[in-house]
């Protein structure tokens, strides 16, 4: 008879989660479905992957931040959300207009294009810097190289506490899941956008302005990473260095998901969020329970997650996950429809 | 004369080992088009293989060498081990040379393993991973301590500490470098190999057509690009004496070499090195005059008054105008300021001459 005590206590382990845990991993996965909705929509319209992405992000965490007491007095900073929505959608908005679209029609290649968003990420990420420096050594915050609003969020329950950011991605993401599908499926601008995307010489010609179309899209990417960028800092923390860190994120959650597809992200950051914020904890929780000494070891390497998962991706599912649950639906069609007329 | 003498042995190796790395890129990007936006991988890994490796082969090789505990007593271990080469000039050049190989080799081996998962993808798929791989390997070397002692870093013991004044000896070993890897990257580039290279940069599909296996082909840009770029880490960090994982961050050992490259004019290995002159005197020029710099930031936000922003710190002018200069490039410059030439190959020098002799006849 083997022993079998370890992999109980293992599994035990494993399967021991605290509810805030839940809660944090939930909110996560709000954010990070409308941070990777953005990247996507921007990466298929141009077909360049934008790495200045994380600069909108970061604006919409600094315009949080403008909520401090000191500043704006505006806390818990929510009245400020559509700010950082306006000013992420103005940055991607000058992205495109000032640095992809000149270049593109000059000729420059998807690589030439690329790094020229690095050199964009480059510059706004410094601008935060400077704020950062400004607010830290001048208005003498020194939360500003580093803060965290969950204290200062709306307590909905006590023990364990549950404040109100969760529940507003929760409610967010959903919503904007169902306008997103009816704004592409039902209204004239939605349906243009699909064409300009899916055949941009097509749409032309049939009439479709397809670089207002583009500039509408890039203005959309952009505002939901500064929308998403404003919640983050209401349940983590945030220094100067996050966005950059964020990026690469949220490439995972794009690329999990599917670059093909708008819907991709969200599948893309249930499994983005579940590898970051539960997998450590409960790998750690399985170690532990083993006896392993060095098992707290485990949650330095959580941000390590989403890169791992962006290499599997690329190298065995390269189209993500989105497809393949369409694909999976189609076939379901087929067997009801089967059924139904023989 | 002090002062140019201090000048030129604090500019040779920042410019040999900078025009390394950029022609391991160019190598990369400039002749097979590939983005590699995780140049800082293999820096890093030669890096390591001198900080982490080499001292502690030196200790398991040789019996009579000291054995403290090369990371977790790193302090009295660097000194002792300084010590023991100082006095073995024989057994450290050996090892000096035997780490350089094991840099190269760890280099391939890190270029190989980057571009295996997205071998048959697009470009952009391709910079991701490199990207997020380069990403994996710095964090595993971040946090696992027996490598470097996790974020503190490690104190390196100098092979060549025996020959002289360290500055000196690196001056010529930086050059030397420098020089082996123009001449290795020149003749490689003029091989068939290298005008496959290029072929592949200029139509994949065309190129296949030719009987070029592309993903070989990237496979070995890559491995290739990165030992190179291994062995500029591997002597860099042998100059610097220490060793810290945050020291090869993405800015500086990414970003800055795709400056130097798209700068100097991406296909010509003259042009890389021009590039990374012109960044360095650049650079030096924002230190040297960031007192003016910062009066003037003043006087523009002051409109004309004086305010207090003794607060602002300088380097980040420079990240400012360096992310400013490459779009300014893309834009008005793509192909660099020397721009690539064409290789003259046999019948391409053919050709140039029936064509001159066609302008005679026609001049005639």
């Amino acid at each position: 008879m083997p022993d079998l005590g370890g992999l109980v206590s293992c599994t035990s382990g494993f399967l021991n989660i605290p509810l805030q845990q839940i809660v944090g991993f939930l909110f996560y996965m709000a954010i990070l479905s409308l941070m990777g909705l953005g990247l996507t929509l921007a990466y298929q319209t141009t077909r360049v992957p934008n790495f200045a992405y994380g600069f909108y992000i970061g604006i919409g965490m600094y315009v949080s931040f403008l909520g401090h007491s000191k500043i704006l007095g505006i806390m818990p900073p929510y009245p400020l959300m559509p700010l950082g929505f306006l000013l992420g959608g103005i940055a991607s908005l000058a992205t495109y207009l000032l640095v992809i679209k000149p270049l593109s029609s000059r000729g420059a290649s998807i690589v030439q294009l690329m790094i020229a968003t690095i050199a964009v990420d480059l510059f706004g990420s410094t601008l935060l810097y400077i704020l950062s420096d400004y607010y830290y050594y001048v208005q003498k915050i020194y939360t500003a190289k580093g803060f965290l609003f969950r204290s200062e969020d709306v307590v909905l329950i006590s023990n364990p506490q549950i404040t109100a950011a969760p529940i507003i991605a929760l409610v967010l993401m959903p919503s904007l899941v169902i306008l997103l599908y009816l704004f592409i499926n039902r209204t004239k601008i939605g349906i243009a956008m699909r064409a300009s995307i899916e055949s941009p010489g097509l749409a032309e010609i049939m009439g479709i302005p397809t670089n207002r179309i583009y500039i509408l899209s890039w203005f959309l990417s952009g505002g939901l990473g500064g929308l998403a960028g404003a919640l983050y800092p209401m349940w983590f923390y945030v220094d100067p260095n996050t966005p950059a860190r964020i990026l690469i994120t949220v490439f995972a959650v794009s690329i999990a998901g599917g670059l093909s597809s708008i819907y991709g992200p969200f599948p893309g950051s249930l499994l983005v969020s579940y590898a970051e914020s539960i997998l450590p904890s409960q790998i750690y929780g399985c170690l532990y329970s083993v006896g392993y000494p060095y098992s707290s070891e485990i949650f330095k390497y959580g941000y390590v997650f989403p890169m791992i998962l962006i290499v599997l991706f690329i190298a065995f599912a390269p189209t993500g996950i989105a497809p393949a649950i369409s694909r999976a639906a189609y076939r379901l069609s087929l067997i009801i429809r089967v059924k139904r007329y023989g | 004369m002090a002062d140019i003498l201090s000048l030129i042995i604090d500019t040779i190796p920042f410019i040999a080992i900078f025009s390394v790395i950029s022609l391991s890129l160019n190598i990369e990007y400039g002749y097979a088009g590939l983005p590699n936006f995780g140049k800082v991988l293999p820096v890093l890994g030669g890096a390591i293989v001198a900080g982490s490796l080499v001292p502690r082969m030196m200790q398991a090789v040789y019996s009579d060498a000291p054995k403290t505990d090369f990371i977790f007593n790193n302090g009295p271990a660097s000194i002792e081990i300084q010590a023991y080469m100082n006095s073995h000039p024989f057994e450290s050049s050996l090892m000096m040379i035997l780490g350089l190989a094991i840099a190269i080799a760890v280099g391939a081996s890190l270029g190989f393993i980057a571009v295996a998962p997205s071998l048959k993808l697009r470009e952009d798929y391709l910079a991701i991973t490199l990207i997020a791989i380069a990403e994996i390997f710095r964090a595993i070397n971040r946090n696992y301590e027996p490598i470097l002692q996790g974020t503190r870093g490690v104190s390196v013991p100098d092979p060549l500490g025996w020959l002289g004044p360290k500055s000196w000896v690196y001056l010529y070993v930086s050059s030397a470098l420098l020089i082996a890897s123009i001449l290795f990257t020149s003749y490689m580039l003029k091989t068939p190999f290298g005008r496959a290279l290029r072929a592949m940069r200029e139509n994949e599909l065309a190129a296949q057509s030719l009987g070029i296996d592309i993903r070989a082909l990237r496979l070995k840009s890559l491995a290739i690009g990165s030992a190179l770029a291994a062995t500029a880490g591997y002597i860099d960090t042998m100059y610097s004496g220490g060793l810290t994982v945050d020291k090869y961050d993405r800015y500086i050992y990414t970003f800055i070499p795709w400056l130097m490259v798209l700068m100097g004019g991406a296909g010509n290995n003259l042009g890389v090195i021009l590039g990374v002159s012109i960044y360095w005197i650049a650079s030096r020029a924002i230190n040297f005059y960031k007192d003016q710099i910062l009066s003037g930031i003043a006087w523009i936000a002051g409109i004309g008054g004086s305010i207090d922003i003794s607060w602002f710190d300088v380097t980040r002018i420079e990240r400012l105008a360096f992310a400013v200069v490459i779009i300014l490039i893309l834009y008005l410059r793509p192909q660099g300021i020397l721009p690539e030439k064409p290789i003259e190959t046999p019948g391409y020098r053919y050709i140039e001459s029936m064509a001159k002799r066609e302008e005679d006849r026609n001049k005639g």
